[in-house]
C-alpha cells in the first residue's frame, strides 16, 4: 500500500477527532485570528459534531463504527448514540484527584468571561465540561493554549471511547451491548478482544465460517475470560455467540477491516501521560534523533518541529519547496496523508528506541 | 544521542507528537473548508446486474454523506425530474435555503436552490440525459462552507 492510501490509524483519529472538537469550541470553523472572545452555543455547537459524526467518512466508520448498526439504524441513530454514550457519557475519578473531565472543565473556566455559574454534583462528561463555561469564553488564541485544550479533550476521549471502540473492534453494535439488559463491562470486552485477536491468528484470516473446536480451545486457553470457566460456556453465552456469529457471517464487517478499529485502542498507550505537553526545544533531541536515524530528513523535522512550535500547516508547507515537492511526488497532495506518515514514522523510531534501552 | 531517551520523556514526546500533528490537521482541514466554502458530496450507484439498460433505483440514491437523498421520476413528455431531499435534522440544517449545483461528469450541471424544506427539484429533458448518466453524480453547496 502506497502511503498515500494509507489508512489513518484508529488512534490518530480519536486525536484527530479531539483535534476538531477544540477547533471547533474554539470557534475556529467562523472566527479570524483577530477576535478574542467566542460564544459558546450549545446546541449550534451539537449541530456541527452531530453532522461531522454523520457525514465525516473516517468518523463515521472508525469512531461511530455506522456499520455496525443492523437497519433501520441509519448513521444519524448511531452518531446520536455515540454522542449520548462516549461524548456526554460521565468520566469517573481515578482515586482521590480530578477526573479528565475535571481539568477539561477547569480550563474552560479559566477562559470564561463573567461570574461562573456553580457545577452540578455529579460526574462530568466531555460535552459537559465544555459547554460548563459562560456563554462568552476568551479563545484560545495561542496554538500552544489550543494544543492543551485538545490534549485534555483527548485524555477524556482515551477513556470515555473506550468501551465503544471495544464493541466495535468485536464487530458488534454498540447499541445492543453497551446498554440496557444485556451490556457487558469494558473489562469482559477488552478481554474478549483478546481471544478474538488470537482466534482470528488462528483461523489464518479464514473467516466467513465458524471456528473449529481447537480453534476455540487455543484462544481460550491463551486468552480466557473472566467470568467463564471454559470456551463452551463462553461460546453458549450472548456475547460469545454474538461474536462467533459475526465471525462466521459474511457481512459488511468484512468490507471494513478491522485493523484501523484495532489500532483504536489495542496498541500500547505509550503515549498516555499526565504530564504537560512539550515545547519545541524539549522535543528536539526526539527529532534530531530520528534525523540521524535516517527515519525523517532535516526538512521533516523542520516541519514537525514547526507545528508543535504552533505554525499552521499552511505557513509552513507554503514556505518549503522541498517539502511541497515531496506532498506532490509521494503523497498524491494529500497533506494528511504525509503528516501522518511522517508522525507516525518518527513515532515509531521513539517507542523502538526506548523499548530496546536496556 | 538515540539510546538515551529517558521513559518518561519518551512517552511526553509521544503525546506531544500525537496531540499536536493531530490538533494542527483538524485546523488546517477546518480553514480549507471555510477557504473552500463549497463543500461537495458525491452519489454513486452500485453497478446494475441484469440483463436491460441500468434504471435509476425506485428507492433513489444516498448521498455519500448520507444527508440528501435523490429520487428520479419522469414528466408526461419524458423530462427527468430529479428531486433531492436532505435527510434528518442535520441534513436540513446544512441544506435548507442553500444553493447548490449538481454535476454529471464534466459537461453537464444544473444550478437550483433548496427550499426551507430542504428539498430541490430539478428539471432535464429526456434528450440532454439518460438514466444511465444520473449514476453518477455530486452535488455541491455554492454559498458558503456547511
Amino acid at each position: 500500500m502506497s502511503p498515500a492510501s494509507a489508512p489513518k490509524s484508529g488512534r490518530d483519529i480519536v486525536a484527530y477527532f479531539a483535534g476538531h472538537l477544540a477547533n471547533l469550541v474554539n470557534g475556529n470553523d467562523s472566527l479570524s485570528d483577530d477576535d478574542e472572545i467566542v460564544a459558546i452555543k450549545p446546541f449550534s455547537l451539537y449541530e456541527r459534531v452531530h453532522r461531522s459524526l454523520v457525514s465525516n467518512r473516517k468518523y463515521c466508520d472508525v469512531l461511530v463504527g455506522a456499520w455496525a448498526y443492523p437497519p433501520p439504524n441509519s448513521p444519524e441513530d448511531a452518531a446520536e448514540f455515540y454522542f449520548d454514550n462516549v461524548l456526554d457519557r460521565p468520566i469517573g475519578a481515578r482515586g482521590d484527584g480530578p477526573s479528565s473531565a475535571d481539568n477539561l472543565a477547569t480550563l474552560i473556566s479559566s477562559h470564561a468571561i463573567g461570574p461562573r455559574a456553580l457545577r452540578a454534583a455529579g460526574s462530568l462528561s466531555i460535552w459537559k465540561a465544555l459547554m460548563g463555561g459562560e456563554p462568552k469564553m476568551r479563545r484560545f488564541l495561542d496554538k500552544r493554549d489550543l494544543f492543551e485544550l485538545s490534549n485534555r479533550i483527548l485524555k477524556c476521549l482515551d477513556a470515555a471511547n473506550r468501551p465503544y471502540a471495544e464493541v466495535l473492534r468485536l464487530g458488534l453494535c454498540p447499541k445492543e451491548w453497551l446498554v440496557g439488559d444485556d451490556a457487558v463491562g469494558v473489562n469482559t470486552l477488552k478481554a474478549a478482544n483478546g481471544f478474538l485477536k488470537i482466534l482470528k491468528a488462528e483461523m489464518n484470516g479464514q473467516f466467513g465460517r465458524r471456528p473449529d473446536q481447537r480453534e476455540l480451545e487455543v484462544a481460550f486457553f491463551s486468552a480466557p475470560i473472566p467470568g467463564y470457566k471454559d470456551v463452551k460456556a463462553f461460546a453458549l453465552s450472548l456475547l460469545g455467540s454474538a461474536i462467533l456469529t459475526r465471525l462466521a457471517g459474511q457481512d459488511q464487517t468484512f468490507l471494513l477491516s478491522f485493523d484501523v478499529m484495532e489500532a483504536t485502542q489495542s496498541e500500547a498507550l505509550a503515549d498516555e501521560t499526565d504530564e504537560p505537553l512539550m515545547n519545541a526545544e524539549e522535543a528536539a533531541p526526539f527529532l534530531q534523533g530520528a534525523v540521524s536515524a535516517g527515519v525523517i530528513d532535516a526538512q521533516e523535522m523542520t516541519l514537525l518541529a514547526s507545528i508543535m512550535a504552533g505554525r499552521s500547516l499552511a505557513d509552513v508547507m507554503g514556505s518549503n519547496l522541498y517539502l511541497r515537492r515531496r506532498l506532490k511526488a509521494d503523497f498524491d497532495n494529500n497533506l494528511e496523508a504525509y503528516i501522518d506518515d511522517l508522525s507516525s514514522r518518527t513515532a515509531k523510531f521513539v517507542w523502538k528506541t526506548e523499548s530496546s534501552r536496556p | 544521542m538515540t539510546n538515551q531517551f529517558d521513559k518518561r520523556e519518551a512517552a511526553r514526546f509521544l503525546r506531544t507528537l500525537r496531540v499536536t500533528t493531530q490538533t494542527a490537521l483538524a485546523q488546517e482541514d477546518l480553514r480549507r473548508g471555510r477557504a473552500l466554502g463549497r463543500p461537495t458530496t458525491a452519489f454513486q450507484a452500485l453497478a446494475a446486474k441484469g440483463p436491460g439498460e441500468w434504471r435509476f433505483p425506485d428507492a433513489g440514491l444516498m448521498s455519500s454523506d448520507g444527508l440528501v437523498l435523490a429520487k428520479l421520476s419522469h414528466e408526461p413528455g419524458g423530462a427527468h425530474v430529479m428531486e433531492l431531499q436532505a435527510q434528518g435534522l442535520v441534513g436540513l440544517s446544512a441544506y435548507a435555503n442553500r444553493a447548490a449545483r449538481v454535476r454529471f461528469g464534466a459537461s453537464l450541471s444544473a444550478d437550483g436552490m433548496f427550499d426551507r424544506d430542504g428539498r430541490l427539484h430539478l428539471v432535464f429533458e429526456a434528450s440532454t440525459i439518460s438514466d444511465a448518466d444520473l449514476s453518477a453524480f455530486e452535488l455541491q453547496l455554492l454559498d458558503g462552507a456547511l
